[in-house]
């Protein structure tokens, strides 16, 4: 099974994705629609994480922020 | 005269959304002044300082002895508070002492927090659907989940 899970703290503006189950090259794609939505409402990128190669289903996770050095 | 501080607010890029911050602050739209171009604030005595800023709101609308509130558009596209040390030290209707800066910054968050919340609810994810990189409206589910202050948006299939 697919998941992709958007985790946003209304506290500090921080939004994170993570993606379980999906090869890495969808990952990409996702990941990138993800960071061009946050970008339209000026929330950076602060870090990515993939912990598997591209071929296979892989954990990958985004992570964005509106507050990124509080 | 109090001495203007500028603070470190990096993440602050959205005019939007900063004004929507200062409003739920309790100013109104016509007491915050938008300029593309950076304008000169005023101190209490309504002497011209050499702070600048974009976003300005008059010290009239901030207190009694206060001074001019201004964001200033750096070249980063961030938005930079520059705030009196008066402004900053002293309690008011609408800003809690030593608390102007993390209120507006708090706020700001939220309302990014919502923003995005509806942004990929409402767009990034019919559009990866639409794109096929994320299972299709009929064999994917979402779910919102609010716990607290934090908002768990799923997309299984």
């Amino acid at each position: 099974m697919a998941e992709i899970v958007w985790t946003v703290d209304l506290d500090t503006g921080k939004a994170e994705l993570t993606i379980n189950g999906i090869p890495g090259k969808a990952c990409e794609l996702i990941h990138g629609a993800f960071s061009a939505d946050m970008a339209k409402l000026g929330v950076r990128e602060t870090s990515v994480t993939a912990t598997a190669d591209k071929a296979k289903p892989s954990k990958y996770t985004a992570v964005n922020t509106a507050t990124a050095r509080r | 005269m109090s001495e203007y501080v500028k603070y470190d607010c990096s993440d602050i890029t959205d005019d939007q959304t900063l004004i929507e911050a200062l409003q739920q602050m309790g100013w109104n739209t016509s007491q915050i002044e938008v300029h593309q171009n950076p304008v000169t604030l005023y101190g209490y005595h309504n002497d011209a300082r050499p702070e600048k800023a974009n976003i300005v709101i008059r010290r009239q609308n901030v207190g009694s002895s206060s001074n001019d509130i201004g964001f200033l558009k750096l070249d980063d596209g961030t938005y930079q508070p520059i705030v009196s040390e008066y402004d900053t030290s002293t309690s008011g209707p609408r800003q809690r002492s030593g608390h102007f800066v993390t209120d507006v910054k708090s706020k700001y968050a939220r309302i990014t927090g919502e923003k995005c919340v509806a942004q990929i609810t409402n767009m990034t994810i019919p559009r990866m659907q639409q794109q096929g990189i994320a299972g299709t409206p009929r064999n994917a589910k979402v779910s919102t989940v609010r716990v607290g202050n934090q908002v768990q948006i799923k997309l299984t299939y």
